[in-house]
């Protein structure tokens, strides 16, 4: 009965997608849900494809896995991944629909997998991976993710024992998983941007899970990545099989040393946090068996999704337009980071990371902001710091605490107004969104496009 | 003036280490010692004006409640001494008998206010909050694994307006026992509830209190509770 009732699943699903794609809808989480829907058990009843790759952890899922699913495609590959849809279990039963033919045969050579951190418990278990990358666990979303311990003990308690594990020996919190999988760890070796003291606002892992002692680090990187041990027992950060031995940010590469073999990488994007997922599918793909210089290759060819990271000119003016996820600390303050202590020259900051979805009908939990590290706009380069959106009060609030100067914060409600008022004559600009307001952003960055090129234009004929 | 800031270093999540941080600002010549959990509290052996803790995972809820359990006679002396203790998020739940867990397991709490906490994990409790206390509006935001119950009347902090109390449908929310203040909002509470971080300042001594950015914590308050005065979801 129930392989009749799988067998109906699969049909609908496949057939809601056809019609789904005949009426250029989004197709990517529906026909999972259907499956679900008629046979509860989807996911275990599907027959599994000969390689399942999956990603998880709290940042840099979306980027690590389209790596993996990409590489993995120019190597001739035929693979399927949900990297347009949905990482929860409707979106991975729409991927398991499209990974078999219509007698539930696979018909494909991997499955690439994003996989929900939360809801793993309700994916992984069934889909068994054979690998899987935890890329770190962090804050995230207090409403949904709770803290880092709930999310570490969803994943110690649901991952499969015969899934291999692909660890970032320098995130303390994920690497301490499920100690008797196999597994290989990830890490970059000391940095001369590291420190011994954490300078981040959080750090959810420093003391010692074995005697309470607060740890000591060779160096620390951010929040609680680095590499840590105790004063007082035993208890030290594991050591990685992937180094990163070197980062050469003049010519763009990164060198990986494995089992005394140094290969060099081509970097994909200069920020870290892209570095360690680029390193996290170099680990990977290389415990996988594919070609390092296949991966090389690929490397060289790509860049970070345009919806996370974007370079265009408004005038004279350089816009920058990267994610700064809300409710997310940890993501916030890398970009944060990034923007007022990576970069050089004297810049403006335009916040847009308000939850679109809240602001609606609700009201943002604002506690996450002062988990985040805004401290970082605290430097001289930054000229002007705008503050848009429903919430721009309480941004205004943090920045002050933060020691920033009154009279470099522009605040605005009205994100479109906020680009009338806000001063022009800047080289370059940061534009900071949320995931919810990526669409909003598009739409203020063509206002800063217009509205700054006329600016420019004017002053020139001014002056001429 | 001294202010005891109990084990921050793991009492600190959702942005509840702000309170302290901008508490400093107020009170720019009061004394703040931050104890971590590898020691023993300062109010152990000295005088404190003041104790704070914040929002912790439940494992580090029993983790604290371990350290202080031999030492709740002195907690008790105390509180019936008038000393100020700020609780926010779970943190107030070890003040009472017990926390089930939803296996059943009882943990042993300190006893100190009469009531019971029940851990409903997965089951995350989110909402906003809208309330009074004495005739102040208190707003704020709960995320919680967690509901408390049989908590008196007398030993209630807020009344709710909206959102939900010490459990779901509550009409009450947190304890209050002397100047022992415990509530489920959580992050930047004294923040965004500037009078009521005027009251604690009053409480300690300062006679004309002075916040911190005054004028732009107002707006923010007062923003926020226009907010909520409007037809808006509390809770999902």
């Amino acid at each position: 009965m129930g392989q009749i009732r799988y067998y109906f699943a699969l049909w609908a699903s496949k057939a809601v997608y056809i019609l789904l794609r005949l009426l250029k809808r989004n197709a990517t989480m529906y026909p999972g849900f259907i499956a679900l829907k008629i046979c509860p058990d989807y996911l275990k009843r599907t027959k599994k494809s000969p390689n399942v790759l999956c990603v998880t952890g709290t940042n840099g899922k979306t980027t690590t896995t389209n790596m993996v699913a990409d590489i993995l495609s120019e190597s001739g590959m035929k693979i399927v991944s949900n990297r347009y849809g949905s990482n929860i279990n409707t979106g991975v039963a729409t991927a398991l629909t499209h990974s078999v033919n219509i007698f539930g045969k696979p018909k494909i050579d991997a499955l690439v997998l994003e996989v929900d951190e939360r809801f793993s418990r309700l994916i992984l278990p069934f889909i068994k991976p054979d690998y899987l990358i935890v890329t770190n666990l962090f804050r995230d979303s207090i409403k949904r993710n709770a803290h880092p311990e709930y999310i570490f003990s969803i994943l110690d308690t649901y991952v499969p024992k015969e899934t291999k594990l692909i660890l970032n020996a320098d995130c303390l919190q994920s690497s301490q998983l499920l100690k008797d999988n196999a597994r290989v760890y990830f890490g970059i070796d000391k940095l001369d941007t590291d420190v011994t003291e954490c300078i981040n606002l959080i750090n959810d892992f420093s003391i010692c899970p074995v005697c309470d002692s607060k740890l000591k680090f060779n160096y620390l990187r951010y929040h609680h990545i680095g590499n840590a041990y105790c004063p007082n027992c035993d208890f030290k950060s594991f050591d990685a099989n992937y180094r990163l031995t070197n980062i050469d940010y003049d010519n763009k590469e990164i060198t990986v040393e494995h089992n005394g073999k140094k290969d060099v990488y081509p970097m994909v994007n200069r920020a870290l946090y892209n570095i360690y997922n680029e390193l996290a599918a170099v680990s990977l793909m290389s415990e996988f068996g594919v070609d390092a210089e296949m991966v090389k290759d690929y490397m060289s060819k790509i860049s970070v999704t345009q919806t996370r990271y974007n370079e265009t000119k408004a005038g004279k003016t350089e816009v920058i337009r990267t994610m700064a996820k809300g409710q997310n600390s940890v993501s916030c303050s890398r970009t944060l980071d990034f923007v007022g202590n990576n970069e050089k020259g004297d810049r403006t900051v335009f916040i847009m990371i308000d939850d679109l979805f809240e602001r609606r009908d609700s009201s943002e939990f604002m506690g996450w902001i002062y988990d985040a590290d805004f401290e970082f706009l605290n430097v001289d380069g930054v000229k002007q710091i705008v503050l848009a959106g429903p919430r721009c009060f309480d941004y205004k609030l943090r920045l002050l605490i933060a020691g920033v100067s009154e009279d470099k914060i522009l605040c605005e409600q009205d994100e479109f107004k906020a680009v009338d008022i806000m001063d022009k004559d800047i080289d370059k600009l940061y534009l900071l969104h949320d995931t919810s307001t990526y669409d909003l952003a598009c739409k203020v960055e063509e206002k800063i496009k217009t509205v700054f090129s006329k600016a420019h234009s004017e002053k020139a004929g001014e002056q001429a | 003036m001294r202010i005891e800031v109990l084990y921050p270093e793991i009492c600190c999540l959702f942005g509840d280490k702000a309170n302290m941080r901008y508490f400093e600002m107020c009170l720019p010549d009061a004394e703040f010692i931050k104890t971590p959990v590898s020691e023993q509290p300062l109010f152990l052996t000295e005088d404190v004006d003041m104790v704070y803790f914040g929002s912790c995972s439940e494992s580090n809820q029993e983790r604290i409640l371990s350290r202080l359990m031999p030492f709740k006679e002195r907690v008790k002396e105390l509180i019936d001494n008038g000393v100020i203790f700020l609780m926010t998020g779970n943190s107030f739940e070890i003040m009472g008998n017990y926390i089930a867990k939803p296996d059943g397991e009882k943990i042993e709490g300190l006893g100190l206010v009469d009531f019971y906490s029940e851990r409903t994990i997965p089951k995350r409790n989110n909402s906003l909050f809208l309330g009074k206390f004495k005739d102040m509006d208190i707003v704020g935001y709960t995320s919680r694994f967690s509901n408390s119950f049989d908590i008196k009347k007398e030993d209630s902090l807020f009344s709710v307006t909206k959102g939900y109390g010490s459990y779901i449908d509550g009409k009450t929310e947190g304890i209050v026992k002397n100047n022992l203040f415990g509530t489920y909002l959580l992050g930047p509470f004294l923040i965004q509830n500037p009078l009521f971080t005027e009251y604690l300042m009053k409480l300690l001594g300062v006679e004309n209190p002075q916040l911190a950015f005054k004028d732009d914590i107002m707006k923010a308050y007062k923003v926020r509770l226009e907010e909520f005065n409007k037809d808006i979801i509390f809770a999902e």
